[in-house]
């Protein structure tokens, strides 16, 4: 695993009496696309505020690039998006981003780099007053990219956008570690929009930090359970429930065997089959990554 | 370098403002009226025996100092400030590399320019009119030498005297995100500086008031002005680079 980039420990702030973030620890480390997931005010904007420096931490700590973040000059390492793209309408594309340039210290070249990068090279001249919210975003993000950042922290970066839009922006965010080697951090409430490109997951509800790890390991603690078709239900949980099984049933006939293990479903239906039951489905059901991350988030 | 930088990309920002015309509106409205004042009333000016030059900059001044400059600048700095309120422009602008102090002063430098180029338009204009008035109005009689050193006099007393109205307005614009408030905050204190502007107590001491103080006879007002405008303006936007230092930006 290479060094963190993002590395918070015990993070928290607090608006009044509310506490937003809470004890919040992330490791993003380099070369990853980062998916923080989470509902609508969990708390993901003020975290990435914080990173950034626009919002000061009222507790804990934030070590960018292994540095206390309180270092100005490690923004010029990241680009950010935070929320909607903050474009100057009434200057052009190229215009909105000489003025990044400028402020980033990046030569004047890299307009034309990344305005290829996101597909704006013939659009650069017009107003940006004249651009659609999708092409809005694609130089909010071409200006996120601007002197190649090690690192880019976008805040619900595909907001507003169509479908179409939205997958541009997936390749576009899927490739930067191995294309242009800089670590992704991205936000979403959207599961289904992070699985398809992060490495790395982080879900935070609540303020608290509830998960983080690969995909893979967010599915490994998904617990399946087997279904049941079988006549007399209610009598067949009895004779389960008898032999250990814990099962239910629905008013449809079907038994429902909760964090039961497929490789249990041979036994149990020998089991009804040997005690006369007509066993007519049998199946071993998971839940969707997204229903997991609605029982993490909703369950607090 | 960093302060020349970032003034660098907030003049980029001027582009196709409406706040960069105004550099040239605003001083060009007084600059028209009072011609028109001295050519629809030559008589009236010919009868008082004035040294003409003198009643043209003060009839110009007079409009330009109590009236139109305050109410200018609440324009400008409300327009100024405007391109970063509006949407929340802040969130990205800060969390670029650079040091909000610089920010601060880069924005506030930029209204401090228009302040110094309107002044000038004003006082060079106002020759321009007295030149004109030469040709089309020849009874009035502006005498032969143009008075170079009174617009050059005049120009850079109207800007520092207004420094602290600015300097203020300027923070005023800065920390409160809705146009109306700092429009509004302008208007009533320039209006109170026009209430106040006889006041020997108050006037004096009341920012709105200091660039009408170019009309002065007496040298030792105009001094405290220049003085106290100056290190006013120092003060609060110290104190206002303490206030942006310490904002946060919240969703």
């Amino acid at each position: 695993m290479h060094d963190p980039v993002i590395e918070t420990a015990s993070l928290s702030r607090r608006f009044g009496d509310k506490l937003v973030v809470d004890d919040l620890s992330l490791t993003v480390p380099a070369g990853s696309v980062y998916g923080f997931l989470g509902p609508n005010g969990a708390g993901k904007t003020t975290t990435i505020r914080m990173l950034l420096g626009l919002l000061k931490p009222s507790g804990g700590n934030i070590h960018l690039f292994g540095r206390p973040s309180r270092d100005i000059t490690l923004l010029s390492r990241i680009g950010a998006l935070v929320e909607a793209p903050s474009l100057y309408p009434h200057l052009t594309g190229e215009e909105n981003l000489r003025h990044a340039c400028i402020l980033k210290n990046v030569l004047k070249k890299d307009i034309a780099r990344v305005l290829a990068i996101v597909g704006l090279e013939n659009d650069g001249r017009r107003l940006v007053k004249t651009y659609s919210l999708g092409m809005k975003q694609r130089l909010g993000l071409a200006q996120a990219l601007l002197g190649g950042p090690e690192l880019v922290i976008l805040d619900e970066p595909t907001n507003g956008l169509d479908p179409a839009g939205i997958q541009e922006m997936r390749h576009l965010l899927r490739d930067m570690p191995v294309t242009h080697g800089i670590t992704v951090f991205l936000s979403s409430h959207l599961l289904g929009e992070v699985e398809q490109i992060a490495s790395l997951i982080g879900i935070i509800a609540a303020g608290r930090c509830q998960f983080q790890g690969t995909p893979d390991e967010l599915r490994a603690r998904r617990k399946g359970w087997l279904r049941i078709g079988v006549d007399r239900p209610h009598i067949a949980v009895q004779m389960l429930s008898q032999q250990g099984f814990e099962a239910t049933h629905d008013p449809a006939g079907h038994l429902t065997l909760p964090a039961a293990d497929p490789s249990a479903a041979a036994s149990i239906n020998r089991l009804l089959v040997e005690r006369g039951f007509a066993v007519h489905a049998i199946s071993h059901e998971q839940p969707t990554l997204e229903e997991m991350f609605l029982h993490i988030t909703q369950s607090l | 370098m960093i302060f020349l930088r970032t003034l660098a990309a907030e003049l980029l920002k001027l582009r196709r403002t409406l706040a960069f015309w105004m550099i040239l509106i605003a001083p060009g409205v007084v600059i028209l009226l009072n011609f028109f004042m001295f050519h629809e009333r030559s008589a009236y000016y010919i009868k008082q025996n004035r040294p003409l030059w003198d009643a043209l900059q003060k009839n110009s001044f007079v409009f330009w100092g109590i009236l139109m400059l305050p109410l200018y600048l609440t324009l400008q700095t409300a327009l100024l400030s405007a391109l970063e309120h509006s949407e929340d422009r802040w969130r990205n602008l800060l969390a670029m590399p650079v040091p909000r102090w610089a920010l601060y002063w880069a924005k506030l430098a930029i209204p401090c320019a228009m302040l110094l180029c309107s002044s000038a338009i004003m006082s060079f204009g106002t020759l321009l009119n007295g030149v004109v008035l030469r040709i089309l109005k020849p009874e009035l009689q502006f005498p032969a030498p143009l008075p170079w050193a009174a617009a050059w006099h005049d120009t850079w007393v109207a800007s520092v005297t207004a420094l602290l109205l600015l300097s203020v307005q300027h923070w005023v614009s800065l920390r409160f995100s809705s146009f109306a408030a700092s429009a509004s905050f302008g208007i009533c204190a320039t209006i109170t500086g026009a209430i106040l502007i006889n006041s020997q107590k108050y006037g004096p001491w009341w920012p709105w008031c200091l660039p009408a103080q170019l009309m002065s006879a007496k040298p030792e007002a105009v001094a405290h002005a220049l003085w106290y405008s100056a290190i006013g303006a120092l003060v609060v936007a110290v104190l206002g680079t303490i206030e942006f230092w310490r904002r946060e930006i919240r969703a």
